[in-house]
């Protein structure tokens, strides 16, 4: 088969999958209730910082503060969707809708279609983020400054920070592959444990030095300061953990990450469905 | 309502509270998950004060208010929710046909799940209280717990009324509840004080009870909450006990009510809204 026919297929599969997510997660409502809904959560978390910031800081607070955690906000919308989307997709199929072995035996690649399905969430979460945007314009003294020239360079860091979720949302699906029901608090859990580790809404700085260790290693930290600085306009955030580490640097262990990850979900993922087709717990409903 | 029919009734609140009750001991693993799922963004947000050196007692709203989450929660999947799952399993048809009024059954679940809320938001609070280094200036201790239960009879009767709406409705009310989470953070003030919204906000914000519970609270609890108080917390409590009573018989005739629609339309059994 060549190559471009392999493309066309997979891509064929990723598209049917991100459809058929965005079917389920849209079609029980009128379109403008889905809007509001969408736009309401993300909206809500954003002003629990701004009143928290009016309340411990009143108007002496700093435009620097503002941008730091908007922009944590914004991207950790991708974080979220993405990661718990893709794990949920085994609870729905397997448990609720009780469809995951017919997608089992048909012809298509599991570990595709699970992507497809995190697209769905990908829309979801851009809405999302395209109006937090426009709230945070119109309610928070933001100063952005972003050149022409960095705009590149974001796209890219965008693209491949947004891969790497993809493919950690994978490995939590793997996971949920042979657990029961509560195995969804699992990705749950693990989106907070990158709320808290990554300095989405405050500098890692903050946090105890050992746990700092921990999260000057996670790609979405990575991805979260080099966001901030090239938005930004600046080559250094108020968190001091990345002072003396250059974009570039931030880049290289971004990428190297990723790739990481890829390899690692592509292995594990297969290794988790073997285990699961051994076990005979593909299809098995728990009621929990 | 007979004798005869009153014990059925107690009965049908203890077997279903005790399910819940129980449930928990049989299953560690759901301890692990809902008391250390809540102190994620409990510490993230004490972290948020922390960075801008706000006093310590700041960082204790945030931990009172993130533990009272699990309250929340536990109203919004653990009982609002509860019937969809129930519809889904295929339970809600068992609890139709049960000698019992179906008022008993959501009684039960919400004494079960007060029940065991009561011991994680406790248990939530304490850790974050020994994280963090809270200092605790509790001016009564008896009001303070009295505030606490209240709160959650209030807060769990609104439960039962959300409820009985899913006997009709299925994956667009369930959808529909998720709008219930981060808003009612923002709004109820769980990580910081109502009053920094302004009254307005504030007043309609005290529809849900847990915002003026957790005010209350607050100002019980630490030297300065009294400085950030909505309303005094007498006021605070009477007007729980009003929602209490509000609330409890809202549930009685929507369940009432919407059950019999549900019946009439069919919908009782439906699945895969």
């Amino acid at each position: 088969m060549a190559v471009k026919d392999i493309y066309r297929r997979f891509a064929a599969i990723v598209k049917s999958a991100a459809w058929l997510g965005w079917q389920l997660k849209s079609n029980w409502a009128d379109p403008w209730i889905f809007a509001v809904i969408t736009i309401i959560r993300p909206l809500a978390s954003l002003f629990i910082i701004i009143f928290m910031f009016r309340f411990a800081l009143g108007p002496s607070a700093s435009a620097d503060f503002f941008n730091f955690f908007f922009i944590g906000n914004v991207i950790y919308l991708y974080v979220y969707n993405v990661l718990f989307g893709i794990s949920q997709v085994i609870f729905e199929d397997r448990e609720h809708y009780e469809v995951i072995k017919y997608i089992y035996i048909s012809p298509v690649n599991w570990y595709l279609y699970f992507i497809g399905r995190g697209f769905a969430r990908f829309i979801v979460a851009s809405v999302s983020c395209a109006v937090t945007i426009a709230a945070g314009a119109l309610f928070l003294p933001l100063k952005f400054g972003m050149s022409a020239a960095s705009v590149p360079t974001f796209a890219l860091s965008f693209a491949v920070g947004l891969v790497s979720i993809f493919f950690m949302g994978i490995i939590m699906c793997a996971l949920t592959l042979v657990m029961a029901r509560h195995g969804n608090m699992m990705s749950e859990s693990v989106s907070g444990i990158f709320f808290i580790s990554c300095g989405v809404i405050f500098p890692i700085s903050a946090l105890p030095e050992w746990l700092q260790k921990i999260s000057a290693v996670i790609p979405v930290s990575y991805w979260l300061e080099i966001s901030r600085r090239l938005i930004l306009g600046t080559d250094k955030t108020i968190d001091g953990v990345w002072h003396g580490i250059s974009t570039g640097a931030l880049m290289a262990r971004l990428g190297i990450s990723t790739v990481v990850l890829f390899i690692f979900s592509i292995l594990f993922f297969n290794y988790m469905s073997m285990l699961a087709r051994s076990k005979g717990i593909i299809d098995r409903t728990t009621s929990y | 309502m007979s004798m005869n029919e009153l014990i059925k009734n107690l009965r049908g609140i203890w077997a279903r509270a005790y399910v819940r009750i129980v449930g928990v001991n049989r299953e560690p693993s759901w301890l692990i998950f809902e008391l250390f799922f809540p102190l994620l963004p409990i510490c993230s947000f004490a972290f948020v004060y922390k960075s801008m050196n706000a006093p310590s007692d700041y960082l204790g709203f945030v931990i009172l208010g993130g533990a009272m989450t699990a309250i929340w929660m536990n109203v919004l999947w653990g009982m609002a929710a509860q019937f969809f799952w129930e519809r889904e399993s295929g339970n809600l048809t068992l609890y139709m046909l049960c000698p019992m009024s179906t008022m008993a059954v959501l009684v039960g679940m919400a004494l079960g799940s007060g029940f065991s809320t009561f011991f994680r938001v406790i248990i939530t609070f304490m850790i974050g209280k020994l994280i963090f280094g809270i200092t605790l200036h509790v001016a009564s201790y008896f009001w303070l717990f009295a505030t606490f239960i209240l709160t959650i009879a209030a807060v769990f009767s609104l439960g039962m009324m959300m409820a009985s709406f899913f006997l009709l409705y299925g994956r667009d009310a369930w959808n529909i509840l998720t709008v219930f989470m981060e808003p009612v953070f923002f709004l109820s003030g769980f990580y910081f004080p109502v009053k920094t919204l302004g009254y307005p906000l504030g007043a309609l914000a005290s529809l849900i009870p847990i915002t003026l519970g957790l005010d209350a609270m607050r100002q019980l609890a630490f030297k300065l909450g009294p400085d950030t108080a909505f309303l005094p917390v007498k006021t605070e409590i009477l007007i729980l006990v009003a929602l209490s009573a509000l609330y409890l018989a809202g549930a009685k005739y929507l369940l009432k009510k919407l059950e019999y629609i549900g019946r009439r339309e069919g919908r009782l059994t439906l699945r895969w809204q």
